[in-house]
C-alpha cells in the first residue's frame, strides 16, 4: 500500500514525460567516446627462440647459428652397389651310359668389366628344364663344383617322372660361390652332371636338360665390382628452419657451410654427384654447385671409412643458394662406383655393409639483409564489425614504442584485402589498401658487427577514412615487414642470444558507435 | 519497447535524486507536518492528526537533465555530452523518502507536543563525475591521457530507518518560540563507504588500477537481498537491533509586527549497526600494458587477457564488526516580512552537510493566507544550484480534513525533459484549529479600538 501510494505521486511525473520525450531519440544515440589505449606488449630475445628452437644453437660467446642436420640423406644398399643379373640358359646335355660330364661357364655381369670372385648368395633360384625320351622316370644330379652350402659341394637332383619335358626351380639361397677357378681366375661356374637313372633307356640315348640361375641377390662379394653409375633416390627435405618459410628475398649470409658426410663399411671407392636444389617460398629453384665427392672406401674387411665434404663460399654457389631462402631442399645425384678403375685391389662388400650420405647446414647468422621481406598472412580477418557500423570508427592511429636491440631497420605495411569470388568458382585476393610506417631503427653495432647500443623509436601509422573503411571490410590481412641491417643493409652484422626487441603498440581511436 | 523501459528505468533512477529541499514546507505552516523541519514553527492548531500512510509522503526529485537526450527536437548526442560536461565533482544523486506513519499534535497551555512515527529512506551517492566524462568521452576525450584520475572522493550511503519521534515547542514569550524533538532509530539496512581508495591511470603504454575499497552493508546480505519477502524486509524492522537516536531543534522569534526569523538544526544523531552485516571489499591492483605476448603471435585473445589482468582485483565479502553512522544532517535560517496578515514574504537558506561538503539550497517565496480554508504558496528557489525551481503549494481545508501538496520545481512536471529539482510532499490530516475564543476576543478588541 505504502509502495503504492509513492507510486500514485510519480504518476504526474511520468505521464508529463511520456508527453514530451521522443523515445525515437533513443535510436540515434551513439557512443563518441576517444580512447588512448596500449594494446600489445611484445617481447623477443633471441635467446629465448634458440632455446625453444633445436634448428639454432648458440655458440660459447652467444653468436647464433642455424644448423640443419640429417644423419641420412641417402644410402645405398648391396643389392644396388653390386648386382648380378639373371644368367644366361645353360645346356647340359648328357648321354645313358656316358660317365659324368664337368662343365664350366663365365658368370653374366651387368657389363661394366666386374670380375667377382667370391660371392654368397641371400637369394636365388636355379630354375630347370629335362625332356625326358622314355616313359620311365629319370633323374640327374647337377652339381655346382665351386659352390657349397654349409660347407658341401652344392648338388641338385633333377627327375622327370613321365616322358616330355619337365621343369622345376630349386632355392639356392645362402650359396656360397667361389669364382676364382678357370682360367680367369674370376667369374667361373663350374657344374657336373651324371646319370643317377637312365629310366631304361638304351646306351647312348640323347637327353635334353637346361639350367638357369635367376633372382639372384647377393649377401656378400668380393672382386672387382665393376666401372659404373648407380642413381641414388631423390628427395625433399623440409628444412624447417623457423622463419624460413616466411622471407621472401633480401638475405646475405656471409658464411654458411655445408658439409657433407658419407660414412660406410663398404670396400668400394665411388664418387658422389649431389643434385641439391634448395626451393625457396616462390617456388625459384636454385642448384647448389658442387664438385664430386669421393668415397675412399676401408680397405680391410670390418673398418669403416668416413669421407668428407666441406662446401663453403670458396667452393661453391652456397652462399647464393642460402640467401635465395630454401625452406625445402631437393636431394639427388648418382654414385660412381671405381672412378678409377680396377687398381688391383679388391671390392668387398660384406652382409652388414651399410654407406650412408648425412648433410650438416651450419648457417652462422652473420647476416647482410637488403630490403629482405618476411611476410605473414593472416587468411581470416575480420574485426567482427555490424555493416551499419562501417562508420564506427571516426579517427584511427596506431602508436608504436620499439626499443630495438637488434641491427636491423624495418618498415612495416599493413595490407589489407578482400576476397574477391567470380560466382564460378574462382577466388582471387586483392589488395585493396594499405599502410606502412618505419617501424625499427637499427641498434647501434661494432665494428664486428654486434650490438652495442638498443635504440628507442616511436613512430605511428595514421588511418584516414578510406584506410580505416578498408581495414573494417578487409577478409584477409598481409603483414609484410622489410629489414634492412645496419647501415642501410651495407654491413655485415652478427646476431647473438642477448639481442631483443620490445614492441609496444597502442592505438588512439575515435569511436562512434551505435548504441 | 525494451530500450524505452530501460530509458525509463534509468530516468527513474535518476530523477529520484539530489538535495533533499525543505523550502516549500517549512514556512507553510498551515500544515502541522513543517514541524518536522521546524520545530518551533508557530502555528494556530490544537490537535492535528496525521492519517496513517496518507498524512504525509514527501519525495526529492532532481536528475541534472540527464534525460536531456530525450528531448523532442533537440540532437540526444549533443544533449547527453552537454550534460555529462556540465557535472562537477561536488554534485551527488539524493533520493529521500519519508512516510508518514504517525503524526499527531496537540497542545498543552503553552506548549505543543507532536509524536511521530515516520519511515525513511535516505539514498546519497556522489555522482562520479570525472568518471562519468572518463567513460563517456573517454581517457583522451576527458583529458586522462597521461593523468590520473582519483576517484577517493566517491561515497555512496544508503539508510533505511524507523523514527520515533517525539517532538514540544514552548512559548517562551509571544515573539519566542524554541522546540525539539528526539528520535528513537530503528535501522532497517543500510550501504556505508568505509573506505574508497581509486585511482586509474591510463596513456598509450599502460593503463594503471589500483583500488581499496570497503563498502560496510547492514540487512543486505541476510536482509533485504536474501530475504523471502524483501519488502516485508524493507518496511519491517520496528525494532531492530539497529539502534540509533537523534535530535532536532528549533527556534523562532517575531521581530515586530513585520518581521520574523527563525532556524532549525535536524538530524543530529546517529546509528549503530549491528545486524546482518556483511563488508564488501575491492582491493588489488594492475598494470595493463597491452596484451603481453612473444613473436610470432599467431592469435591474441584479448579478452582473456584482460579477464585473467582485471582479476588481480579481488572482490570479496568479509566479516565485519558493528559500526556507526550519523545521519544526513541540516540546518536552516529564515526571515519573513508580513506586508499584511495575509500576504507574507520570505527568505530561506538550507544547509546539507553530508561526504564533509555543504550542499545549499536557497529561495525567496510568498505565502498567502487568504482564509481558513486555503492557503497558497508560490516561490523561486535554488536547489544544489540548479536554477529555475518554481515553488507551488497549496493547503485546502474541508472541515476537519485538511489536504495538502507541495512542489519544489513546478515547471519541472509542464517540461520534464528539462526537470532539474523537484520536492514533491503531499498529505491528508484531520486538524482541528485552536479555540475560536482567542480570535473572537482579538476580533473584538480590534472591532473596540
Amino acid at each position: 500500500m505504502k509502495r503504492s501510494q509513492l507510486l500514485l505521486l510519480l504518476i504526474p511525473v511520468l505521464i508529463s514525460c511520456v508527453k514530451e520525450l521522443d523515445f525515437n531519440n533513443l535510436d540515434d544515440l551513439e557512443y563518441r567516446g576517444q580512447w588512448v589505449l596500449p594494446i600489445i606488449n611484445a617481447d623477443l630475445t633471441l635467446g629465448d627462440v634458440v632455446a625453444g628452437d633445436s634448428t639454432f644453437t648458440a655458440d660459447p660467446d652467444g653468436g647464433i647459428r642455424i644448423i640443419f642436420e640429417e644423419d641420412s640423406i641417402f644410402g645405398a644398399s648391396i643389392a644396388e652397389l653390386v648386382a648380378i643379373p639373371d644368367q644366361e640358359k645353360q645346356e647340359i646335355p648328357f648321354v645313358a651310359g656316358s660317365p659324368p660330364v664337368i662343365l664350366e661357364f663365365e658368370l653374366g655381369t651387368l657389363g661394366s668389366g666386374e670380375q667377382l670372385k667370391k660371392i654368397e648368395l641371400s637369394k636365388g633360384l636355379l630354375k630347370w628344364t629335362l625332356d625326358n625320351p622314355v616313359a620311365n622316370p629319370v633323374q640327374y644330379e647337377l652339381a655346382i663344383l665351386n659352390a657349397t652350402l654349409n660347407g658341401d659341394t652344392a648338388k641338385f637332383i633333377l627327375s622327370a617322372n613321365t616322358m616330355g619335358i619337365d621343369t622345376g626351380s630349386i632355392d639356392i639361397s645362402g650359396l656360397d660361390f667361389d669364382l676364382t677357378q678357370g682360367s680367369l681366375g674370376y667369374n667361373n661356374l663350374k657344374y657336373r652332371t651324371q646319370i643317377l637313372n637312365d629310366g631304361g633307356a638304351p646306351v647312348g640315348t640323347s637327353y635334353k636338360s637346361t639350367v638357369q640361375l635367376v633372382n639372384i641377390v647377393l649377401d656378400e662379394a668380393n672382386g672387382y665390382f665393376g666401372d659404373r653409375s648407380v642413381n641414388l633416390p631423390s628427395l625433399t627435405q623440409n628444412t624447417n628452419i623457423s622463419g624460413f618459410e616466411n622471407i621472401l628475398n633480401g638475405l646475405k649470409i656471409e658464411n654458411p657451410t655445408i658439409a657433407l658426410k658419407i660414412v660406410g663399411n663398404v670396400g668400394l671407392p665411388f664418387e658422389v654427384e649431389t643434385d641439391m636444389d634448395g626451393i625457396n617460398k616462390k617456388g625459384n629453384i636454385l642448384p647448389l654447385v658442387i664438385s664430386p665427392i669421393n668415397y675412399n672406401s676401408p680397405v680391410n674387411q670390418g673398418d669403416w671409412d668416413t669421407s668428407r665434404l666441406t662446401i663453403n663460399r670458396g667452393n661453391s654457389n652456397i652462399v647464393d643458394f642460402i640467401s635465395n631462402v630454401p625452406d625445402n631442399i631437393a636431394f639427388a645425384g648418382k654414385l660412381h662406383l671405381n672412378p678409377n678403375g680396377n687398381t688391383g685391389t679388391d671390392n668387398f662388400i660384406t652382409q652388414d655393409g651399410e654407406m650412408y650420405v648425412g648433410v650438416k647446414i651450419d648457417i652462422p647468422l652473420e647476416i647482410k639483409t637488403k630490403d629482405l621481406i618476411v611476410e605473414q598472412l593472416i587468411p581470416e580477418f575480420d574485426l567482427d564489425f555490424d555493416e551499419e557500423q562501417t562508420n564506427a570508427i571516426e579517427k584511427l592511429k596506431m602508436h608504436f614504442k620499439v626499443t630495438n636491440g637488434f641491427p636491423f631497420d624495418a618498415n612495416l605495411r599493413l595490407e589489407f584485402m578482400d576476397i574477391v569470388d567470380d560466382g564460378v568458382g574462382n577466388i582471387t585476393a586483392i589488395v585493396t589498401d594499405s599502410v606502412n610506417v618505419d617501424l625499427l631503427t637499427s641498434a647501434v653495432v661494432d665494428a664486428s658487427g654486434r650490438v652495442l647500443t638498443p635504440t628507442v623509436s616511436r613512430s605511428e601509422i595514421v588511418f584516414d577514412q578510406t584506410n580505416i573503411q578498408n581495414l573494417l571490410e578487409a577478409d584477409r590481412l598481409n603483414i609484410r615487414v622489410t629489414f634492412n641491417s645496419y647501415n642501410n643493409g651495407n654491413d655485415l652484422v652478427k646476431l647473438y642470444t642477448n639481442d631483443f626487441i620490445n614492441v609496444i603498440a597502442g592505438i588512439d581511436v575515435k569511436l562512434k558507435v551505435k548504441l | 519497447m525494451m530500450k524505452k523501459i530501460i530509458t525509463l528505468l534509468f530516468l527513474g533512477a535518476v530523477t529520484f535524486s539530489f538535495g533533499q529541499s525543505y523550502i516549500s514546507v517549512y514556512n507553510f505552516n498551515h500544515i502541522n507536518q513543517n514541524l518536522l523541519v521546524n520545530p518551533a514553527s508557530p502555528h494556530n492548531y490544537k490537535l492535528v492528526i496525521g492519517i496513517p500512510g496518507l498524512g504525509g509522503l514527501s519525495t526529492h526529485i532532481n536528475n541534472k537533465n540527464l534525460g536531456s537526450f530525450l528531448e523532442e527536437g533537440g540532437d540526444p548526442n549533443e544533449n547527453l555530452g552537454s550534460t555529462i560536461n556540465n557535472l562537477q565533482p561536488k554534485d551527488r544523486i539524493n533520493t529521500t523518502q519519508s512516510l508518514d506513519g504517525i503524526f499527531v499534535g496537540f497542545a498543552t497551555g503553552r506548549g505543543y507536543w507532536t509524536v511521530t512515527a515516520q519511515q525513511k529512506t535516505d539514498f546519497n551517492m556522489t555522482v562520479p563525475s570525472e568518471l562519468m566524462k572518463f567513460l563517456y568521452f573517454g581517457n583522451a576525450g576527458s583529458g586522462y591521457v597521461g593523468k590520473s584520475l582519483d576517484l577517493n572522493t566517491f561515497n555512496i550511503e544508503a539508510i533505511v530507518r524507523n523514527e520515533y519521534g517525539i517532538g514540544y515547542q514552548h512559548k517562551v514569550d509571544s515573539n519566542l518560540i524554541i522546540g525539539g524533538r528526539f528520535k528513537y532509530i530503528s535501522g532497517v539496512s543500510n550501504i556505508y563507504t568505509q573506505r574508497f581508495n581509486t585511482s586509474i591511470y591510463s596513456d598509450i603504454e599502460n593503463i594503471n588500477v589500483n583500488t581499496d575499497i570497503l563498502i560496510n552493508t547492514a540487512g543486505i546480505y541476510n536482509g533485504i537481498l536474501d530475504s523471502e519477502n524483501p519488502l516485508g524486509y524493507y518496511s519491517g524492522g520496528a525494532f531492530s537491533k539497529n539502534i540509533g537516536m537523534s535530535l532536532d531543534l528549533g527556534a523562532y522569534y517575531r521581530i515586530n509586527e513585520r518581521f520574523d526569523i527563525s532556524g532549525s538544526i535536524l538530524n543530529i544523531g546517529w546509528v549503530k549497526w549491528r545486524k546482518d552485516l556483511r563488508g564488501i571489499e575491492l582491493k588489488g591492483d594492475f598494470d595493463f600494458y597491452g596484451v603481453e605476448t612473444g613473436f610470432p603471435f599467431d592469435s591474441l585473445d584479448f579478452g582473456e587477457f584482460i579477464d585473467s589482468t582485471v582479476s588481480r582485483i579481488e572482490v570479496n565479502e568479509i566479516d565485519i564488526n558493528s559500526y556507526s553512522t550519523s545521519l544526513p544532517s541540516h540546518f536552516i535560517i529564515s526571515g519573513q516580512f508580513y506586508a499584511s496578515e495575509k500576504h507574507v514574504f520570505g527568505a530561506l537558506y538550507q544547509g546539507s552537510i553530508w561526504n564533509n561538503t555543504l550542499y545549499s539550497n536557497y529561495g525567496v517565496m510568498y505565502n498567502g493566507r487568504y482564509s481558513k480554508w486555503f492557503n497558497l504558496m508560490l516561490g523561486y528557489s535554488v536547489i544544489d544550484n540548479s536554477l529555475n525551481n518554481m515553488t507551488l503549494g497549496a493547503s485546502v481545508r474541508l472541515g476537519p480534513f485538511q489536504i495538502y501538496a507541495l512542489t519544489d520545481n513546478t515547471f519541472g512536471f509542464l517540461s520534464p525533459s528539462k526537470i532539474v529539482a523537484t520536492n514533491v510532499r503531499a498529505g491528508i490530516s484531520l486538524s482541528f484549529l485552536d479555540t475560536p475564543k482567542k480570535l473572537k476576543s482579538k476580533k473584538s478588541k480590534s472591532k473596540n479600538e
